[in-house]
């Protein structure tokens, strides 16, 4: 049997995380594939149903990741992302979900390489947990 | 949605792409993908034949939606988006898969894998292009005023860029002139140039220039609107001085009495409180600085501006001072003895050590005038027709007939008693009031105008009015003596305070035993005490029920009365007069003791049980109050429950409505400035009566009170010691006690005055100004302007090495700021340019401590930018123009621009000592002979690695830059982002170093970092061409995925209100109900409010659930088609 | 399923075009774009599109008004059911309010190999045991702590007055540590597949449980378990009551005995304990055994009153808000000093409306608020 490959989705803001990765690519920084990168304009547009609808859809880890405190383009993003986190992590555990599957990060424009070290020890946690234990839900064909 | 039509286009990118991913499989899979009609790959898709491709295909096709997987959207969705606009399609409809920076680079080594993530990226892309919609983008006109807030370098330099380009700008400073720090520097690195020689002439130019509206003095209160359409709230202060009448002649300073730290000059040198901001201060003239009514003035309950006499007895001006106290009220004299100086004990210097002896230096004016004489006091026109009648000649009536006199109205007093004055006259002994200070006083009024009829009691108000009088004040104090109600108390020999004063005052011979009680705690018992140990009695003691420290009485009253031998029993009170032979021979006390507080506050004395103690005496003197003679007084007024006159609080005026009432009568007994302040309350009321206007409108106004006092440099001084008549002088002699304050110790207890309000009022400038310029009525407004842009260059604050005590700074004379040291070199500033040490010497040697406060994960972790080279600029200047040695002690030299290094160089062959090693401390503790005197300097010399102890004369700390202290304030009016040191934040620091999170506002200068001069210039140009380029093109579009409400879901329930950082949403009421509506121009499309929605009314316009929901089930739902 | 057989299962054709049902309708009441008749005539029409492309189809309260002034007897709620499952087949699925985290959730937990920690909240202060006959339901109350905190509810109270109340009369209940959500919600928007996997998960934890009793706190729960389980063929296999029942039968059979509260109260009947259920007395019975309790009535009551706005956590929109401030204005000019309920969605809801920040601009009535099971333990309580 393969070896599993866990799903990853990172919500990223536009300004920071997203160009963080963006640098990570044009660096040619090697991280495995399994992270699919959400763009959203500010981490403070990070709905907590985004989260939940990525782990129904079969997600095994998610990250949400914007600019630091003092670097966002909408002043304080990353203040409201942090309170919508923190209820959604309250959530996300009585649902059973193991706390190392969800990822608070901020990565600014500047660290492609963080970027790219977050994904790989993610991928690495993530194998050694196995599947979420909503990966049942997950559908291989679907209508569009 | 029916007939969606989706083109999908997989980029190469030469082999960029293509090298990992197998571009052909995936657009084969993409036309797998539901509504995808056509999937192509191609090896450029951004080449002008890749984008002709997609719209050829939009014609040709009918496509309505487009997908390229290509490189970043960050780099090419534009260019996409561009491309799909030009073929007609909304460029909204429009999604980017990046397969290259999240795809092929960085799995380069996972080609199968990678080409599996390319598929999902682009059906992910697929499935959110299906639910977006066409987007307008709006275009809104610029307006072309450009708002430039703060009037440095950085804003002059602005506001010149765009009002050379034929713009109309407002400059906004706060300060009465523009000039900012620039002006405050001597000479500029690298070249020299001194700073007012190249700054001035541009200052002038915005002061003359037609399109700038120059507003100083002047802060932004409140922003609101967008980009090309903003409303801007600008509070103006007062200046006091009228711009266009100044001929900046400077009368108005000398005249002024009060000197204050020169800000301008780092405090190295006093200004007055009217001043010209700077030499070469724009607009040119000067201004008058008022930082709200000092304490001692609020104080005062008849309103005299002590504040004011205090600054004019400073600078010897006597008789300025007793007429300013005379603007007020009559009683110089009478107050500046009796007052019980409630200024005082609000004196803001008393916080500091002692409180200003306000009092005695008010007697002082009025004593100086006795002893040079008076000329008469010209009589006042009459200017009004109506009479007043005033009844009682007490402070009150006589308080209320001179304000009166003064406003033209003609004014009779009616006196019962052969003396006018009330109880100056009858009431107060002589010791401590002396009968010529009192006629004085009303000889005064008297030769305004002012009848008055003694021997006169008035029986009958009809009687007055029959006389022709218009109005009446009635002012007859509380002239009865209260009973004790105990047995024995008609005993011969008992007398009542009341009585007992007026036979004193009266010089009625009178004989008294040797022994001698007298009953309270209040002035009257204090001055009977007094008073019957001058008539030759040898024990007297007072009895009082509460503790001593409760006692009414003024305290130094008490205190003298101690001194003078008279004995206190407190806690104690008469339980029965004895008497033998029917004359009075003994008090019977009983002991008290404090119990519960009454209604007072105060604890209430309660009897203890046989605690009975007897007093043997001669006399006994009966002094626990007063109260009004009602059989004196017409029968038709009201009166309270307390026996008092009954009158409306503000205006004193009683039940009959030309019948006004005042002091003692109307409040029980009080003291002399409360009867002074309700005569003159009373006068404004009958003024105001009489004009037939109404008489409590704007009455009561609260005065602004100093915020924060300035005790810059004020070292602690005592307040000087009143003189006093020997002990062994008063027995048997009425002669006054306080002697009163000679010239020289009146002068100077007036300048121990902190001056809190800064200009206190007294008007000497107004009467010098001969341009008529000055206006102390200004009032504080607000104005509104409308401008398209914003400008912020609000500088810089210097830190404070104070915080570093180990630096001394403040604590050594000799240990000054880069900028206090700007000014002892400049040739205008307080030194006249001489370089020397605060005792005047030339310094020998000379200490640069670089990063003050900057480098310093303590203070500021930051560089400063400028330090090094202004360290570097000092170091030239001391050699150029003393002696001295000099020592930088620095961490690294940063010479950056242009001929910085070259001048570094030069410094370097001038012979300074550069030693690398940040000053651990300044200390004046001498270890050796060479140390004495000196500062030293301790340091490693990292070079070296040695500790090094340098002794100089005269330290320069280069003090960090730092953000404003109101910059967060600033940022949130203007809804801009800080850094964590609290800087202005620009939206990208290399690309946009002048934009800001709102569109349309630009920062310059040392408000976005700090930064040298010819940066600053160069960015303040940068910001005005982002306005100027704004205004040209006219137009500003907004953006498209803005946030957006459905009002039938939508409560109005206001969490995106309080959510929104840019004040985007607000709650309206809308058909009945209450509806969020967004400001689309507002809106930056961050969707913090659509996370906050309970509802989901709001959406985010091309980022709504549907769509991220749609692509995130994209990325992980498998699809085999 | 097709029209069709929605209509001829619900007897929609039994339908008169009378207008009763719209004139009753407390959505139609606000939003004219609603009107229940309109909606079963399209269907009759065969005009499927028209149905359930319609945004007003989630907008129902299935508050079950209608059908009891019906002179049809048309079950108009699951009608409205039936459709939307309908339209959930072609994407529709109303506006979520909370942005869809209630029903993301019922969704996650359909999944077999969670093990949730919906029970963290139990402290030794609340007796339960593994062995007892009676199971006592939790429901989503530990979902909604965390969900409702910024509208200061916490549904978990319910929960733990209705366990203390249990215990002091003595019963130890069974808790299911992996109790699924009972799939009301997805059941009422149309969601039958979350539904039936979450029924099933349910109905077998219980089989397994081996009790004889389950009391609910929550009526939708109890709804759901009573009726609904069966008509999908998942049979619990054992008696079912709500709290407020349960609580009238003791004071009936054991008599029952309540410390003093003094408060004068009035009470909202949750559509599905009232009308569905048809349980009006008991809560009413409970209230006035306990001495002290005033109990008024507001002008709509019992089988008339008006619900509190939504449904399964879908269309709150501008209506539901109306609807709220008519209630929360009736409850207030009752002048009781206290609105008692007995479902936690109810008192979400109002309390939501209070909390709401437009407040200056609009006048929302304020009361307090209360579940039954918390006045019960305080009235239980030393």
């Amino acid at each position: 049997m393969a070896e599993f490959e866990p799903k990853i989705v990172a919500f990223a803001c536009n300004w920071c995380t997203y160009a963080a990765a963006d640098l990570a690519g044009t660096a040619r920084l090697q991280y495995p594939p399994n992270v699919y990168i959400v763009r959203l304009m500010c981490s403070g547009m990070i709905n907590a149903d985004y989260i939940l609808r990525a782990f129904e859809k079969g997600a095994d880890g998610v990250i949400v990741s914007g600019c630091k405190y003092t670097d966002c383009h909408y002043i304080d993003g990353p203040v409201k992302c942090d309170a919508m986190f923190a209820k959604l992590k309250r959530l996300v555990h009585i649902l059973g979900l193991e706390d190392e599957r969800l990822r608070r990060e901020m990565i600014s424009t500047s660290e492609g390489t963080v970027f790219a070290r977050v994904v790989k020890e993610f991928v690495d946690q993530l194998k050694k947990l196995g599947p979420s234990p909503f990966s049942s839900l997950r559908k291989e064909k679907v209508a569009v | 949605m029916a007939d969606v039509k989706i083109g999908v286009y997989i980029c190469h990118c030469g082999l960029n792409i293509a090298g990992v991913v197998n571009v052909e499989e995936v657009a084969r899979y993409a036309g797998t993908l539901p509504n995808v009609v056509v999937s192509r790959d191609y090896r450029y898709m951004c080449s002008d034949p890749g984008q002709d491709l997609i719209k050829k295909d939009i014609k040709e096709l009918g496509l309505n939606r487009v997908v390229v997987a290509s490189c970043s959207p960050r780099m090419h969705e534009p260019t996409f988006r561009k491309a799909c606009q030009d073929a007609g399609l909304n460029p909204y409809l429009y999604e980017h898969a990046n397969i290259r920076e999240h795809c092929s680079w960085p799995h380069a080594t996972e080609k199968k894998r990678a080409t599996e993530k390319a598929k999902d990226l682009v059906r992910a892309a697929v499935r959110r292009v299906y639910w977006h919609e066409a987007l307008e983008v709006k275009e809104v006109p610029v307006n072309p005023n450009v708002l430039v807030v703060g009037g440095g370098i950085a804003g002059i330099q602005a506001a010149l860029d765009i009002a050379d380009g034929g713009k109309k700008v407002y400059m906004v400073e706060r300060d009465p002139s523009i000039g900012g720090h620039m002006i405050q520097l001597d000479r500029t690195f690298p070249t020299l140039d001194c700073s007012e020689c190249i700054l001035t002439p541009k200052m002038t130019d915005v002061g003359h220039h037609p399109n700038i509206e120059l507003m100083t003095s002047s802060e932004v209160e409140e922003v609101s609107g967008y980009i090309g359409n903003f409303k801007v709230k600008v509070r103006k202060k007062p200046r006091y001085v009228d711009l266009d009448k100044c001929n900046s002649c400077g009368d108005c300073a000398k005249a002024c009495p009060v000197e204050v730290p020169d800000e301008f000059e780092m405090n190295l040198h006093m200004r007055k409180a009217a001043y010209l901001p700077l030499p070469q201060a724009v607009p040119a003239a000067f201004a008058i600085d008022k930082r709200g009514i000092s304490s001692c003035r609020i104080a005062c309950p008849a309103g005299v501006n002590a504040h004011g006499y205090v600054a004019l007895i400073s600078q010897g001006k006597f008789k300025e001072a007793l007429e300013l106290v005379r603007r007020t009220m009559p009683f110089a004299g009478v107050l500046g003895r009796v007052c019980t100086h409630p200024c005082e004990l609000d004196c803001e210097r008393g916080k500091l050590d002692e409180s200003i002896s306000i009092r005695a230096l008010k007697r002082f004016v009025a004593d100086y005038e006795l002893r040079v004489g008076r000329e008469k006091a010209t009589p006042i026109e009459r200017t009004k027709e109506d009479k007043v009648a005033v009844i009682g000649s007490g402070p009150a009536g006589l308080a209320c007939a001179y304000d009166l006199i003064r406003e033209g109205y003609a004014i009779t007093v009616f006196e019962a008693l052969p003396q006018a004055g009330g109880l100056l006259s009858y009431g107060i002994p002589d010791y401590r009031l002396p009968k010529e200070v009192v006629d004085n006083d009303i000889s005064y009024i008297q030769e305004l105008g002012v009848e008055i009829k003694t021997k006169t009691p008035v029986k009958n108000l009809t009687e007055i009015f029959n006389q022709g009088y218009k109005a009446i004040f009635l002012g007859t104090g509380a002239g009865v003596s209260q009973k004790m109600g105990i047995p024995g108390e008609e005993t011969k020999g008992v007398i009542h305070s009341l009585d007992f004063l007026r036979m004193v005052n009266s010089g009625v011979e009178m004989k008294l035993g040797s022994r001698v009680a007298v009953i309270g705690g209040g002035n009257a018992a204090i001055d009977a005490a007094r008073a019957a140990l001058r008539l030759g009695a040898k024990e007297v003691a007072i009895v009082y029920r509460r503790s001593q420290v409760e006692m009414p009485a003024i305290r130094t009253e008490i205190e003298e009365a101690e001194r003078e031998g008279i004995k206190f029993h407190s806690l104690a009170a008469p339980a029965k007069i004895l008497s033998k032979d029917g004359q009075l021979s003994a008090v019977e006390c009983i002991r008290m003791e404090l119990g519960e507080p009454d209604a007072s506050g105060r604890r209430r004395p309660v009897p203890i049980k046989g605690s009975e103690f007897t007093m043997n005496v001669d006399n006994c003197v009966i002094a626990i109050g007063q109260a009004v003679d009602k059989t004196m007084l017409p029968k038709e007024l009201d009166y309270t429950g307390w026996g008092t006159l009954e009158v409306d609080p503000v205006t004193l005026q009683t039940n009959i409505d030309s019948v006004f009432a005042g002091g003692d009568l109307v409040s029980g007994p009080a003291d002399v400035v409360a009867a002074v302040a309700a005569g003159k309350e009373a006068a404004i009321s009958i003024d105001r009566y009489l004009r037939g206007i109404s008489l409590t409108e704007e009455r009561q106004i609260t005065p602004k009170k100093v915020e924060k006092v300035s005790t810059e440099g004020v070292k602690p001084k005592a307040r000087a010691a009143m003189p006093l008549l020997q002990i062994s002088e008063r027995k048997g002699s009425f002669a006054e006690v306080e002697q009163g304050f000679d010239e020289k110790t009146a002068i100077e207890e007036a300048k121990r005055c902190l001056n809190c309000g800064v200009c206190s009022e007294c008007f000497e400038c107004v009467k010098v100004c001969e341009q008529e310029a000055i206006n102390h009525e200004m009032k504080e407004e607000t104005v509104e302007i409308e401008v398209g842009s914003a400008i912020l260059a609000t500088g810089y604050d210097q830190f404070d090495p104070s915080v570093i005590t180990h630096y001394g700074y403040k604590k050594y004379d000799n240990v000054l700021t880069g900028l206090e040291f700007e000014r002892i070199t400049c040739a205008g500033g307080p030194t006249q340019g001489q370089i020397q040490l605060k005792d005047g010497r030339e310094p020998e040697s000379v200490a640069i401590v670089h990063c003050v406060g900057s480098r310093d994960k303590n203070y500021h972790e930051y560089c400063s930018r400028v330090c090094c080279m202004y360290g570097l600029k000092y170091a030239e200047l001391i050699k150029e123009f003393t002696k001295a040695e000099v020592y930088e002690f620095y961490i690294d030299m940063r010479c950056f621009g242009e001929a910085y290094e070259e001048f570094y160089q030069h410094v370097s062959e001038m012979g300074v000592n550069f030693i690398r090693g940040k000053v651990a401390k300044i200390t004046d503790q001498a270890i050796t002979e060479e140390e004495k005197g000196k500062l030293v300097a301790v340091a490693e010399d990292t070079l070296l690695g040695k500790i090094v102890r340098v002794p100089v004369d005269m330290v320069i700390l280069c003090a960090a830059l730092q953000a404003r202290s109101d910059a967060s304030e600033v940022a949130s009016r203007f809804t801009i982002g800080q850094r964590g040191d609290k800087f202005f934040l620009e939206t990208h620091p290399k690309l946009a170093p002048v934009n800001t999170a709102t569109d349309g506002v630009f920062i310059a200068g040392c408000c976005e970092a700090p930064r040298d001069i010819p940066d600053t210039v160069a960015q303040a140009s940068a910001a005005a061409s982002k306005a100027l380029s704004l205004i040209s093109k006219g137009k500003v579009t907004t953006e498209a995925a803005v946030s957006h409400v459905d009002e039938t879901i939508c409560h109005g329930c206001g969490r995106c209100e309080e959510i929104c950082t840019f004040h985007a949403p607000t709650i309206i009421s809308k058909n009945g109900g209450v509806v969020s509506s967004i400001n689309e121009a507002l809106c930056k499309g961050c969707g913090a409010c659509a996370v906050v929605c309970p509802t989901g009314a709001i959406s985010i316009r091309h980022f709504n659930m549907q769509e991220i929901e749609s692509l995130v089930d994209g990325l992980l739902e498998v699809y085999h088609g | 399923m097709s029209l069709e057989d929605i209509i001829q299962e619900t007897k929609t054709y039994y339908c008169l075009e009378c207008g009763k049902c719209t004139s009753v309708c407390p959505v139609a009441k606000y939003d004219p774009a609603f009107s229940p008749r309109m909606m079963i005539e399209n269907a009759l029409l065969g005009f499927e599109n028209d149905l359930i492309f319609n945004r007003e189809l989630f907008s129902c309260l299935t508050c079950y008004t209608c059908q009891q002034r019906c002179p049809s007897d048309v079950d108009f709620p699951v009608f409205i059911r039936k459709a939307r499952a309908m339209a959930q087949d072609n994407g529709q699925h109303g506006i979520c309010a909370h942005s869809g985290q209630l029903q993301s959730l019922a969704r996650l937990m359909t999944s077999l190999d969670i093990k949730q920690r919906r029970l963290e909240w139990l402290s030794d202060e609340y007796r339960t045991s593994d062995d007892s006959d009676v199971l006592f339901w939790v429901g989503c109350a530990p979902y909604f702590e965390p969900i409702f905190e910024d509208i200061e509810f916490n549904a978990l109270d319910i929960t733990k007055a209705s366990l203390k109340t249990l215990n002091l009369l003595g019963i130890e209940p069974k808790l299911l540590p992996n109790e699924k959500c009972c799939g009301h919600d997805a059941l009422w928007t149309g969601d039958i597949e979350t539904f039936k996997k979450l029924a099933e998960h349910n109905a077998t934890q219980i089989k397994e449980a081996g009790v004889k009793k389950i009391i609910f706190s929550c009526p939708e729960g109890y709804r759901t378990f009573k009726l609904d389980y069966p008509n999908y063929g998942f049979d619990v296999g054992c008696e079912l009551q709500h709290i407020s029942e349960f609580l009238a039968e003791r004071i009936e059979k054991d008599g029952l005995k309540f410390n003093e509260v003094k408060k004068k109260v009035t009470y909202q009947d949750p559509c599905r304990l009232g009308r569905h259920l048809g349980v009006y007395d008991a809560p009413r019975k409970i209230l006035e055994s306990i001495p002290g309790i005033e109990l008024v009535e507001m002008q709509y009551s019992r089988w008339d009153s008006i619900c509190c706005g939504t449904s399964a956590w879908t269309n709150c929109d501008s209506c539901s808000n109306m609807l709220r401030a008519e209630r929360l204005s009736e409850a207030t000019a009752t002048g009781a000093e206290t609105l008692i309920t007995c479902c936690p969605k109810c008192q979400t809801h109002f309390r939501c409306a209070m909390i709401d920040k437009g407040e200056e601009k609009r006048s929302m009535p304020n009361i307090e608020i209360m579940d039954l099971a918390n006045l019960v333990a305080s009235a239980m309580g030393d």
